[in-house]
Parts: structure tokens; sequence; C-alpha cells
């Protein structure tokens, strides 16, 4: 309103000021295109959820929690057929579900709280790769919930949610066929660049091809797989799944100490 | 289509026919049924197309509007995807049923056409940071009869094929001072379906190669 002095009224929208920075054109540095950053797993920190972890991978850092079972909310439709290896009728089958959230200050600009099309994506990503692992059978007309929360996206934020997830399953005792890890892959532009795996965010946001592979490392088994981008020949992406399943296995034995760790946790406190 | 119950006697004798290379309907594993493709079915829009599949039926129309660049890209246009299951398609999209199904299409058709070697985005700028054209693709699956990747992605093709094809035809004013000429360069029309749906894996191996969209500012 023209002469309302009482209010500021600034500009309706707002930027972040690094856009109209001179352009600082950081390149990602050489490294080993096999290399896996540390990880940090811990697991059972949440004391309201019934199983909750926490993972961290260089600048990636998920919080994920697990509530239930509890009963279907909305009521199941009558018997839906039965799966296709001879499981229980689909209403028999207890049902998992997931949500991902992105933390508002997650990315270098600020996403609204409210969740955007890419994060119902990854959160039904995130359900594909779980179901096969968890033994839903064993929940008749139970629902899981799992919520992921990326609380800083340092690069394969998908992949570190998914390990946090499974982790945070076994953390609730619910009981699984095998834990499900993921493993980012990244491809930089160009002729006929290599792979990269467990790309960081200025690598991910360079890339011409990403890739999320989901593996239950037991079993050897994919459980999930979701990638777009150039990528070049199909040889390449055969190439591609195969860098990553083996950075899958490769860290498994983190995830499984982990495991171990919460599980002497838990008894020590259990005794006092 | 009603879905059907099958018994565990049927469900085998599936099994072994597709282990003989022979489908229900009669084809082989790797036969396609027969696509009729229509274009420039919806007047109102820039651009439309419709594909039958079998007994999947996909309307695709293309709106293009002037909208502003994002600001990450302020050299390209976009493409915004809507996909709409309605109830006429099968009983279980009832309600909110259909919404997942049509969230996860639209999701997959963002990944497809967010590149490059799918559709030139820069040539969508007309000035940057301040115009550029917006199409708005809105797919209704008229009818769910198996294999909807398939038929979306043939569909959405073809719609995006017409609209370059009608706006080519036309001098657009966008702006005082700025007269949009659209050149027609040679691009063969044939739909390339290179999406391959595996229902029971539920394994999606996308692999785009379509042509260009080329609008010049």
């Amino acid at each position: 309103m023209p002469g309302d002095h009482r209010r500021i009224r600034g500009p309706e929208e707002s930027q972040p000021p690094q856009l109209y920075a001179a352009d600082e054109d950081q390149e990602p540095d050489a490294r080993d295109p096999t290399r896996l950053r540390p990880v940090y797993a811990r697991s059972g920190l949440l004391s309201q959820a019934k199983g909750s972890a926490y993972l961290e991978a260089g600048g990636t850092k998920v919080l994920c929690a697990v509530s239930g079972p509890r009963q279907v909310e909305g009521g199941e439709r009558g018997g839906g057929p039965a799966g296709a290896g001879g499981e229980a009728p689909a209403a028999l089958r207890g049902r998992l579900i997931c949500d991902f959230r992105r933390a508002p200050f997650a990315g270098r600009r600020r996403s609204p709280p409210q969740g955007s099309g890419e994060e119902r994506e990854l959160a039904l990503a995130l359900q594909e790769a779980l179901e096969p692992a968890v033994r839903l059978c064993r929940y008749p007309r139970a629902q899981l919930e799992v919520s992921a929360l990326l609380l800083e996206d340092g690069g394969s934020a998908l992949a570190a949610a998914l390990t946090a997830a499974a982790l945070a399953l076994a953390d609730a005792g619910i009981e699984m066929y095998d834990l499900v890890v993921g493993c980012g892959l990244s491809r930089a532009p160009g002729p006929s660049p290599t792979w990269l795996l467990d790309p960081t965010r200025l690598e991910e946001e360079r890339a011409a091809a990403g890739l999320t592979v989901a593996l239950m490392p037991v079993l050897n088994q994919v459980a999930g797989l979701l990638g777009s981008g150039e990528g070049g020949p199909t040889e390449s992406w055969v190439e591609a799944v195969r860098l990553g399943l083996e950075g899958c296995q490769r860290l498994y034995p983190v995830l499984q100490q982990c495991l171990v760790r919460a599980a002497r946790r838990r008894g020590a406190a259990a005794q006092s | 289509m009603a879905s059907v119950s099958l018994s565990e006697a049927e469900k085998v004798y599936i099994v072994h026919g597709v282990q003989e290379d022979l489908r229900v309907d009669g084809r082989g594993c790797e036969d396609y049924r027969g696509v009729e493709v229509e274009t420039d079915v919806v007047s109102n829009t820039s651009g439309s197309a419709r594909v039958r599949l079998g007994h999947t039926d996909i309307l695709v129309g293309v709106k293009a509007e002037m909208g502003t660049p994002k600001l990450e890209k302020p050299n390209e246009g976009y493409l915004e995807f809507f996909v709409d299951c309605s109830a006429n398609a099968t009983p279980e999209f009832e309600g909110r049923g259909g919404d997942d199904l049509g969230t996860e299409i639209a999701n997959t058709l963002y990944r497809i056409f967010h590149n490059k070697s799918s559709v030139d985005l820069e040539a969508l700028c007309i000035s940057p940071r301040e115009h550029c054209w917006v199409l708005y693709v809105d797919v209704l699956l008229l009818e769910c009869g198996g294999n909807l990747f398939d038929a979306i992605s043939i569909a959405v093709k073809a719609a995006l094929f017409n609209t370059r094809n009608q706006l080519q035809a036309n001098r657009w004013n966008t702006a005082p001072g700025i007269v949009c000429a659209l050149l027609s360069p040679d691009l063969p029309p044939g739909p390339d379906p290179s999406q391959v749906s595996i229902a029971d894996t539920r394994f999606r191996l996308l692999h785009p190669r379509l042509d260009h969209i080329d609008l010049v500012g």
C-alpha cells in the first residue's frame, strides 16, 4: 500500500548471494575412482523410535528412524492375488511405508520444507529397495514406517539413506532376510570418462550421469537400481553396476560392526 | 479390463508357456503388440498425440507457454509433466489410488527428458534470465492394458514432435521488439519405443534416443 510506513515490504522472492558471485569454478580433485569415503555409522540413538540409525559418509549425513509394526490405517481392500513366490496374499502381508525428507539447510540453496516430487521419487526408490529384504509376511495387516531425514547433502544421498534405513530396520528388530547396502556412482561429462564411486557433491553436480545401486550383500542380490543421464554405451552402465556392487560389499563389514556395538550397548544398559 | 484372479495351476501353465517362448496371446517373449500412433488429435493444444498399444490407450497434450527460466539454468527452458491416472483406466485408480502411479511415471519422465540428448532445452530459451518456453506435458491414461511406460514414452515423444511441427508454421510475437522465428530442420518422425519394462522384477531400463526440438528465438 503506498504510504504505509508501518510495514517494510521486501522483495517477494529471495535468492542466495552465491548465485550472483563470481564464478568460483572449483574442479573436483582427481582421485582414485574406486575410493569409498570413510563411513561413520551408529544405530540405536533415538529414544522415541523403535529403531534408528545415523550414517555419515564424507559430507553426507542421514538420520533414519523406524516405527511399527502398527495397525494399517484405512483398512485393506479384500484379499488380493497372492505374490509370485507363493507368499501370503497381499492383504495379509505387511506394508512398508517410506518417507524421504531433505532438511531445508541440506543443500546449497534453501529448499522449502514441503516435499517436492524428487523426495517422493526417492521415497519410492527406498521402498522398492527395502521391500525385498524385509519379511513382510511375518507382519500381517501391519505397517512399518521408515522415515529418512537428510541433514546435509554431500553426494550420494540416496545411497546413504538406503544404508541408514536398513540399519534402522535391523536395529528395530524387524525380521529381515539381509541388510541392504547402497552405493552411489557418477560419471563426468566427456567422451569416455570413468565412473566414480561414492561421488562428492561437486562431482555429482558436474556429472552427466548418476547411478545408485542397492545390494543385499550376503544373498548377493540387487535390491534396487536407480540411474539416469547420458552414460554412454550399454557396457559402460554394466561396468558401473559392477563397480557399485563391489563398493557395497566393501561397506558391509562396517555396518556389521555398528550393529554388534549397538547390541552390546543395549545389553549393557539392560543389565545395569 | 477387470483384473482376473488366477489359480495356481493357471499360473504354472503360463510360466511353462513363457519358458517355451509362447505367451498367452500367442506372442513370443520379445514380440510387441501393434502400436497405433495419432498426432494432432486435440485442437486446443500446441501438440498432442494418442497411442494405442493393445488395450492401453494414452492421450498426451502439450501446451507451450512463456515463463521465466529457472535460476540455476538461466539459458534453458524446461518441461513440466503431469500424469493423470483416472478411474476410467482401471477400477484400482478410483479416488486417490492412481496418484502414486502417476507421480512415479511423472518422475520417470522428468529423468528421461532432463538431459541434452533428449530435448535441446537451450533452444527453448527466448532471452536468457527473462523469458523461455515452458512445455507443459499432460498425460492422460484412458485405458490401462499393461506396459504403461512404453506407451507413455512413445506418446510423449510423438506429442513433442507434433509441437515442433505446429510451432514451425507460425511466427510468434513474444514481446515488443522480439519476434520468434522458428526454423524447421529435417527430423524423421518415427517414434522409437526404447524402453523395456519387465513387470515381475520391476526393472526399468531407459535408454532415450529422441530427436531434438529446435526452436530458435
